[in-house]
């Protein structure tokens, strides 16, 4: 068709209803008066300075103001380059005992020190202590009144399950109850000639760093139960052989979990000037709803005796860095002994560590020696059965071992 | 019309006992055939009156609850009435208000002595010497824990990954360090001096919990309106009720023995109508001071639950004292040492009450012999040393009036231990007559032993010699869950608001099916412990196979 005016034309009725709208909002044109006055160095202020002027918000100071966290990057005060291998309470290394002999430089001896080994033998405990063994384990775990919501129970054949939620004893109570009540018969055992000797607190905190093969190593790690000497425990006689472990595919530091923010500081909780400094025996225990491995798997036994392995480690490397000065690297002046337990309520993993060396290195003529038996079980079965109180297959071994334990000097 | 009927009917009887012939033993059960006595003994006379009525009521449950047999199910008992629980007065060991020791002392029926002002030291005889010599070696182990509990508290609160903690946990945590270092060095050292000290159980941050009925408080203000509403009771309004109090607390440290403290109060003085008439009476309601109310169920825990290997009895506790830094200190010296005297006062009531409940006594059942222990309430450096003894549980109802026993406490103002630890961490001014005291209290040998019906005379046997082990399983079951605070699941039946405006305040409904609990006339808070569905069993767990209906559902063993 042709192309005329009319073919041409659109339809602008939205342009015409529009219209209204648009000619209300008058632009204001520039007549250059501003300009003017400006150049003439008059101040020129605009309407909207006038009626909506520019406020500051003053920040209000409230009591408490939350506090905001540093960003955990680069900018961070405690960043390094150089990563450290933090070894702390609730993880585990997946390489188990082998992975720890290798970190800590310790030979592993299936049997404690003579002296020890010699006590338990000699020692010859009544009845009646095992009485009270039992009515402190009942005490414990069965009588004491707390009633806080337990951790959901699993059947692992019907995970589909949901049981009824019990009320109990927390698992932190239990043991700390269970620790204290087996000390306290064990001190009216021993008498005040040995517990004028020792003294104890509860959940302390040693922190260690040290350098192995050029990587950097942090042990952080809490003691729920430290019993400390006024004199250290000698340094066990006689000569050990044995050899690392061969890790190979695996290098020791796998499964650490690796900071770069991180303080190369020692703590140990006691000043060296106090009567009863001297670590003697750790007591830690074993929650298996906070320790875990990756993705929440459970640990075996080898980790558990890691890991009482390290604990005892950790105090005995900052305890030889208190003594000798942070920049302690090589073969102790004397040797550094201190026995650990690691409990869960019901299992008992006994161990002695002698320290004889910092050098971790994998060229180190020195080793430090680990002595430990495996896990004992204090009982199979407490708690009430039908309303009686019940207390299956008590082993009296177990005391035995805490009481020669404490009385090794 | 029944009133005169029954007064009838008494008359009645009355006139053909005196007519002197030989009766049909049948009504009164006196004289067998053929006997009849010369002077007519006539039964007393029953007061009918609402009043009275209901005071036999609550005899005849009282006395229910004393022939329960076991501990456990009279604990059970106690808890019958209520399926939702009591409303308690809050009494706990984190509050204490202002002007507290009127109403704890009218709470507990408890008589303040006399503070003996500090006693000048006792010339030291020779023959003392050797105790001379043991205080010295206490002092050098107490002092010496005492630096080394500071320490250790420095060290936890100087940690780099600790939370900063507020002044009443901090003072908390520095205290309970410190009388656990205490504890155990003063064990240590006495223990060869005192035998009993070997024997003790030492119970760490323990469950105390007691509950209890107090007689002779105004009513509040709805029940009062309540009662004010109905005709028959119009002229009762304003009677004295029971407020029913719950104690609910944790000590640092307990220690526990075989045996009981001896009494320091003989029975005589522990009689004494007029001195209980003079202690106070605090009437108003306990909540214009400062307390509140909660809904629980009655709950008696000493710390630990029934034991099986015997009684256990309270030697000596330490309370926590930090929760008086939230005061101001506008309320003056004075109400701060009667804050003190108050949570010795409470805390040993009610940790004595809860022992008592364990041996079969209760608020509603009197004590056969006295009870002592002793309390310590500190702050690490400040030392109040309390003697309690507990002479009388019956504080409900007309007991406040007629009852003649009271109980008794007495104790010290607070003491410093030393004067401050210095920077370096020594001690500085140790103060020996705090030492002596608390030496003097751990000294204190539990000396009482009675024998098994002396001391629980109203328990026939324990819970766990039941043969049936379903009612073993079901009484312990009970016991621990309305311990355990544990909400109910279902929410309680609610009136709605239109319900109120349109049923309940206006009736514009009548054609309305009368189906819901307040037409029915049902008071769900009144619904009882026992008023449940029983659970059922599966027919794969019957006993007795799957065509067994009596095995239907699961037996319940309510006392």
């Amino acid at each position: 068709m042709r192309l005329t005016n009319k073919l041409c034309a659109q339809h602008i009725g939205w342009h015409f209803k529009k219209h209204w709208l648009v000619q209300g909002k008058r632009v204001p044109k520039e007549t250059g008066a501003a300009a003017e006055l400006l150049k003439l160095g008059i101040v020129v202020k605009s309407p909207e300075d006038i009626l909506n002027p520019k406020l500051e918000k003053k920040r209000v100071r409230i009591v408490g103001p939350r506090e905001s966290a540093i960003p955990e990057d680069s900018a961070h005060p405690n960043w390094h380059s150089k990563v450290c291998h933090s070894i702390s309470d609730n993880s585990v290394l997946i390489g188990g005992l082998p992975q720890a002999q290798v970190l800590t430089n310790s030979i592993e001896l299936q049997t404690f020190p003579k002296q020890i080994e010699d006590a338990i033998a000699n020692q010859q405990l009544s009845n009646a202590i095992d009485k009270n063994v039992r009515n402190a384990i009942l005490a414990a775990h069965v009588l004491d009144a707390e009633q806080v919501k337990l951790p959901k129970v699993r059947l692992p054949e019907r995970p589909a399950f949901n049981l009824p939620r019990t009320y109990g004893i927390s698992h932190e109570r239990v043991n700390r109850l269970l620790i204290n009540k087996l000390l306290h018969e064990i001190e009216k055992l021993a008498g005040r000639s040995v517990s004028v000797r020792r003294k104890m607190i509860d959940n302390a905190f040693f922190k260690a760093s040290l350098t192995k093969d050029g990587d950097l190593y942090g042990f952080a790690l809490t003691a729920e139960k430290v019993v400390f000497a006024n004199r250290a425990i000698e340094a066990i006689k006689g000569k050990f052989e044995g050899s690392l472990p061969d890790l190979y595919p695996m290098k020791s530091t796998i499964s650490i979990p690796k900071q770069h923010i991180y303080l190369t500081d020692n703590l140990y909780p006691l000043r060296t000037d106090i009567n009863c400094s001297h670590p003697h025996t750790i007591f830690s225990v074993f929650n298996k709803n906070l320790v875990n491995n990756v993705h929440k798997s459970d640990v075996t036994t080898s980790q558990l005796q890691a890991r009482t392995l390290l604990k005892a480690f950790a105090v005995a490397a900052a305890r030889a860095k208190q003594l000798h000065g942070e920049s302690l690297e090589g073969v102790l002046p004397k040797p550094i002994v201190v026995q650990s337990v690691q409990t869960d309520g019901r299992t008992f993993h006994f161990g002695v560590l002698q320290l004889n060396t910092l050098d971790l290195g994998a060229n180190s003529t020195a080793k430090n020696y680990w002595f430990h038996r495996p896990a004992y079980d204090l009982f199979s079965e407490c708690g009430y059965q039908v309303g009686r109180t019940s207390l299956e297959n008590y082993n009296g071994d177990v005391f035995r071992i805490l009481n020669a334990f404490y009385n090794n000097s | 019309m029944l009133r005169f009927h029954r007064v009838n009917q008494l008359r009645g009887a009355c006139v053909r006992l005196l007519s002197e012939q030989p009766q049909k033993a049948a009504r009164w059960e006196t004289a067998a055939e053929g006997e009849y006595l010369a002077e007519p003994e006539y039964p007393e006379i029953r007061d009918l009156t609402f009043k009275a009525r209901k005071q036999r009521d609550a005899a005849e449950w009282h006395e229910e609850i004393r022939q329960v047999p076991t501990v456990e199910e009279k604990l059970i008992k106690i808890n019958m009435p209520r399926y939702y629980g009591y409303k308690v007065i809050d009494f706990n060991d984190n509050k204490t208000p202002y002007n507290a020791l009127p109403l704890t002392q009218h709470y507990t029926r408890t008589v303040m002595e006399e503070r003996v002002p500090a006693a000048t030291k006792e010339p030291k005889v020779g023959a003392e010497a050797k105790e001379d010599d043991l205080f010295k070696s206490v002092r050098e182990d107490a002092i010496e824990a005492l630096e080394f509990a500071h320490d250790c508290h420095r060290h936890l609160s100087q940690l780099p990954t600790s939370t900063p903690l507020d002044a009443i946990a901090t003072e908390q945590q520095l205290t309970q360090i410190v009388v656990e270092q205490l504890n155990r060095s003063l064990l240590q050292a006495l223990s060869a001096a005192y035998p009993h000290l070997s024997e003790l159980e030492v119970d760490y941050n323990p469950r105390h919990e007691a509950f209890w009925a107090v007689g002779g408080v105004d009513p509040p203000k709805n029940v009062v309106k309540s009662k004010e509403g109905r005709d028959w009771q119009k002229d009762d309004a304003k009677d004295s009720v029971d407020r029913l109090v719950q104690y609910t607390g944790s000590p640092y440290l307990s220690l526990r023995h075989r045996f009981q403290l001896a009494p320091w109060k003989t029975p005589q003085e522990s009689e004494n109508l007029e001195l209980s008439k003079q202690l106070p009476r605090f009437k108003k309601d306990a909540r214009t001071l400062g307390y509140s109310t909660k809904h629980q169920h009655s709950i008696n825990v000493p710390g630990y639950w029934p034991s099986p290997n015997g009684q256990n009895f309270g030697v000596l506790s330490f309370q926590s004292r930090a929760h008086l830094q939230l005061r101001p200190e506008s309320y003056g010296e004075r109400d701060l040492q009667e804050a003190l005297d108050a949570q010795a006062i409470k805390a040993s009531y009610a940790w004595l009450l809860a022992q008592a409940n364990y041996n079969g006594f209760n608020t509603y059942n009197e004590l056969t012999y006295p009870m002592n222990t002793q309390t310590v309430i500190t702050n690490g450096r400040e030392w109040s040393f309390y003697e309690y003894q507990l002479n009388t549980l019956l504080l409900h109802g007309n007991n406040e009036a007629v009852n003649p026993r009271v109980n008794f406490c007495r104790g010290t103002t607070p003491l410093p231990l030393y004067g401050e630890i210095s920077p370096q961490g020594k001690c500085v001014d140790f103060n020996d007559a705090a030492l002596r005291k608390l030496i003097a209290f751990y000294a204190n040998a539990p000396s009482v032993q009675r024998s098994g019906k002396e001391l629980q005379p109203f328990v026939a046997q324990r819970a766990l010699d039941y043969e049936d082990f379903e009612q073993r399983d079901f009484i312990d079951k009970t016991v621990k869950h309305l311990a355990s605070k544990r909400p109910r699941h279902l929410e309680l039946p609610e009136t709605y608001l239109w319900e109120k405006l349109y049923k309940i305040d206006n009736k514009t409904r009548s054609m309305e099916a009368k189906r819901r609990f307040y037409d029915l006339d049902i008071n769900p808070w009144q619904r009882t412990l026992d008023q449940h569905e029983k659970e059922y069993v599966p027919k794969a767990v019957r006993p007795g196979g799957r065509k067994n209906r009596e095995g239907r559902f699961k037996k319940t063993y309510y006392p």
